[in-house]
């Protein structure tokens, strides 16, 4: 086979299903035999954060966005239809039922395939997110590591 | 039902899963080995195909029976070798004007099973390169052989076996199915 190809995504949106799109299409690469980046950002980076509430030292305004925002891929909306949480109940009972996977799912199945997850610590510091309230195993980095791979990407995706 | 060497349960599955399961079932596979992957999700056959096609494996067909989708792919890493060492060689024009004189003559195709299922000569026998050693008492020596099978590589090999056996007329098929415009018949629907 000729040299790997890469697929590079930049998950912006902390939507359930949009993050869900993001990862179906990032385990679809790998499956692809794709070197693949997600590069989280802003609300994306909410798909990385732990479930449990992790004792960090913040100021007043920090800890005010990290209660507002979900903590974890699980407790996130939906883009449409979220109809005060009672959206994302009803989206995962329809998915059980189609047996599609859930997003905790496909996160992992990601870690699995060796996908890059990748946080951007310039927003980490806006949202007020520190490296221990995210998953383990996450990369961190800036914009210039992730245009070093989006670079010579044969696929990128803004979501 | 079709021989695989390797099945692939990804029944109820939603995509992305089926190409998952697929590309890490087919790490433990042998070359040249044929795997069933059996799905239920409706995308998986169009799925299945372009990513045999682009990781280089090679895409046999799929069946479908009461809502369940098997489909087949062959192990490959998309480049047989192309030295060829058996003597007699045959094109497929050859071949297709032997059988259109209706000349006596046997058409063994080496391929597995499963590809044979999805498209052979009409009229050819299905002997499996793996198998061919247990097989060649049935056949007869005499007899005008042509072997073929996608590339003309595994055929080769085949021929050398049979020549080797003393098979006293035993011709390559070169390219062989790849190439092949004559008529075809298909062991599934």
């Amino acid at each position: 086979m000729s040299e790997t190809k890469k697929t590079t995504i930049v998950l912006f949106s902390g939507d359930y299903d949009k993050a869900m799109a993001a990862y179906i299409i990032a385990n679809g690469a790998a499956a692809y035999d794709h070197e693949v980046t997600i590069f989280h950002t802003f609300w994306g980076l909410n798909a990385l954060r732990k479930e449990d509430q992790v004792p960090v030292q913040k100021g007043f305004l920090e800890k005010m966005f990290g209660k507002m925002m979900p903590r974890g891929a699980d407790k996130m909306g939906l883009s449409k239809m979220n109809m005060a949480g009672m959206g994302p109940k009803m989206i995962k009972h329809v998915m059980k039922k189609h047996n599609a996977m859930t997003l905790p799912q496909l996160i992992d199945m990601a870690k699995e395939q060796d996908i890059k997850l990748v946080a951007c610590t310039m927003t980490m510091d806006l949202l007020g997110l520190d490296q221990t309230e995210l998953l383990d195993g996450v990369d961190y980095a800036g914009v210039a590591a992730y245009l070093a791979d989006a670079q010579d990407g044969n696929v990128n995706l803004f979501i | 039902m079709i021989q695989a060497d390797l099945i692939v349960d990804a029944k109820g599955l939603a995509c992305p899963m089926p190409i998952v399961k697929t590309k890490k079932a087919m790490k433990e596979l042998e070359q040249g080995s044929v795997m069933e992957v059996q799905a239920t999700d409706k995308g998986s056959t169009a799925d299945i195909k372009a990513w045999a096609e682009s990781s280089g494996h090679q895409y046999l067909g799929t069946t479908e029976k009461d809502g369940m989708l098997a489909h087949y792919l062959r192990k490959s890493d998309g480049q047989e070798k192309e030295e060829m060492s058996h003597p007699h060689v045959a094109s497929n024009e050859e071949l297709e004007t032997a059988l259109s004189n209706r000349a006596e003559v046997i058409v063994l195709d080496v391929r597995e099973a499963a590809e044979f299922a999805f498209g052979h000569i009409p009229g050819a026998q299905s002997l499996p390169l793996g198998e061919i050693d247990i097989a060649l008492s049935d056949l007869d020596k005499e007899a005008s052989i042509y072997v073929v099978c996608r590339s003309g590589s595994r055929s080769d090999m085949a021929s050398q076996k049979l020549s080797a056996a003393g098979f006293k007329d035993v011709k390559n098929v070169v390219p062989g199915m790849s190439g092949w415009n004559g008529p075809i018949e298909k062991s599934v629907q």
